[in-house]
């Protein structure tokens, strides 16, 4: 199970993008972008000009807005990002496909996206399926939720996380790699390297 | 007066393909060079579903722009605006205003490829009330920013400046017919009260190129010919805008060669010092020329003509 770094709740612009660097660095899943609903593929925009390889995940709500638009939007910014963009999306299911068949390279109602996206087509998950958990910071309370959702099948996680970014990259990303993580690995780690925050 | 360059169209055409990730990547260091050689301000453009990827969403691309410096503005010349949900505009516009503390500026225009309106479920007959709801929403006090809106009739530029909004005006016009719509826009705005106190600005498009030998200017009019190619596809794509672009292809690139002011830095700076605006956006988006033409000419516009405009 890859971790991914949830930024919804994370109030003040600065600190987003500043955490979003950090991830990037440690190498997280993805950052998923926050900001005022509807402004979120701006923010990932700029997000993306001071990050190098973090997917960028954009919740996007298709009942409001038509889902053409969402698609333009969504490809700009897979170009603008060199193939990060992924696309959360909210709304009926049929709306939701359009989004997705654009970006996948389909014409749907007549009309093909252009520019099509950079990468061979940009994942569409709907906002329902995505899995997402606030961590505490207490590891041993967050190694049980990590191991819960990993154990329970679960593929990408976002996680909100209080505490210092390389804290998360070293005891739990690790953790729900996979199925044998040997801890002592991280407790050595701290006690070699002992995190800064 | 104040010198932007346009129009960024992000597009890989038939005749001068190219990776559009590439091209992204290039706007954003057009973006740092233009800002490195004190140009005002870069803008984009936007249509959708035309074959060459022409940009179709502004909002994500200048905020990429404006994350990649410090001081240059960004505008969209123009977004169309009844293509959109204005609220969502809106809100990018005031994000990306407070965010990168107004340097971005907001152009809009209301379209007119019917195939464009109708792949978003919209009539184009539709089109002026539709702008004039999001005239509305995206002019509404406080502004988010300069709002500017890009017109080609009197009646519009009424419309513009009986708002208080800017005026952007596009590169096709004769000076004569730039000035009926600066007089226009001016005196609609007097007649109004005067909204938001200070005189809306205007901004002109001119296609343009800085060049010193008579086989550079040439080589720059050929290219701003050829650009009539990308705006005839437009129309041949659209087969319903009522416009005959294929008959007459050579008069009217003869038309867009007369209306491009290319010359010496000296005469380019003469010419554009006639025009009573606030803003020229020097027209140098073209597909033809290389990258090393496209680079030289943004640091000549930079280092010699914005001085002299000063």
């Amino acid at each position: 199970m890859r971790i991914g770094l949830d930024l919804t709740a994370i109030a003040d612009p600065d600190d987003r993008l500043g955490l979003a660097v950090e991830a990037d660095r440690l190498g997280l899943w993805a950052v998923l972008i926050a900001g005022r609903a509807g402004t979120e593929t701006i923010e990932a925009a700029t997000v993306a000009t001071v990050t190098a390889s973090i997917p960028l995940a954009v919740k996007l709500d298709a009942d409001r807005d038509h889902p053409l638009s969402l698609a333009e939007e969504v490809s700009v910014l897979d170009h603008l990002s060199g193939r990060r963009a992924l696309a959360i999306v909210d709304g009926q299911p049929e709306r939701v496909d359009h989004v997705a068949g654009l970006l996948a390279g389909r014409i749907v109602d007549g009309t093909a996206l252009s520019p099509p996206p950079a990468q061979t087509a940009v994942p569409v998950w709907s906002a329902a399926g995505i899995a997402t958990a606030e961590l505490s910071g207490d590891l041993d309370d967050d190694a049980r939720v990590v191991d819960g959702w990993r154990d329970r099948g679960c593929t990408h996680l976002f996680v909100a996380w209080p505490g210092p970014l390389p804290v998360l990259a070293r005891h739990l990303v690790t953790r729900a790699a996979g199925p044998d993580f040997p801890s002592i690995v991280a407790e050595l780690a701290d006690r070699i390297d002992p995190p800064t925050g | 007066m104040k010198i932007g360059i346009g129009l960024w169209c992000v597009q890989s055409t038939a005749t001068a393909p190219r990776a559009f990730t590439g091209a992204y990547r290039e706007l954003l260091d057009d973006a740092r060079l233009a800002e490195q050689v004190g140009i005002h301000s870069l803008w984009l453009s936007e249509h959708h579903g035309y074959y060459d990827g022409y940009c179709p969403a502004l909002l994500p691309a200048a905020a990429a722009a404006l994350a990649s410096t410090e001081r240059l503005h960004v505008g969209t010349g123009v977004l169309l605006l009844p293509l959109q949900r204005p609220e969502r505009v809106r809100l990018a516009a005031d994000e990306l205003g407070r965010r990168f503390e107004g340097r971005f500026h907001l152009g809009v225009g209301m379209g007119y490829r019917p195939s464009e309106f109708r792949a978003k479920g919209l009539d184009m007959a539709d089109r002026v009330d539709l702008m004039n709801a999001g005239l509305d929403v995206v002019g509404a006090d406080p502004r988010p920013g300069p709002v500017w809106v890009g017109v080609t009739s009197p009646a519009a530029a009424r419309r513009a400046g009986r708002r208080g909004l800017g005026l952007f005006i596009s590169g096709a016009f004769s000076p004569e017919v730039v000035d009926t719509l600066v007089t226009a826009h001016r005196r609609a705005w007097t007649d109004a009260g005067r909204p938001g106190g200070a005189q809306p600005p205007v901004g002109l498009l001119r296609n343009l190129w800085l060049a010193d030998t008579e086989a550079e200017r040439r080589r720059a009019l050929d290219w701003v010919r050829s650009s009539y190619l990308v705006y005839a596809g437009l129309g041949w794509g659209a087969s319903d805008t009522g416009v005959d672009f294929a008959s007459e292809i050579e008069a009217s690139m003869d038309e867009v060669e007369d209306s491009a002011t290319v010359g010496s830095a000296d005469q380019v700076a003469e010419h554009l010092g006639s025009y009573d605006v606030d803003l020229i956006v020097c027209r140098i988006g073209y597909d033809q020329p290389p990258r090393s033409a496209l680079t030289e000419v943004i640091e000549r516009i930079g280092r010699e003509l914005v001085p002299m405009m000063a």
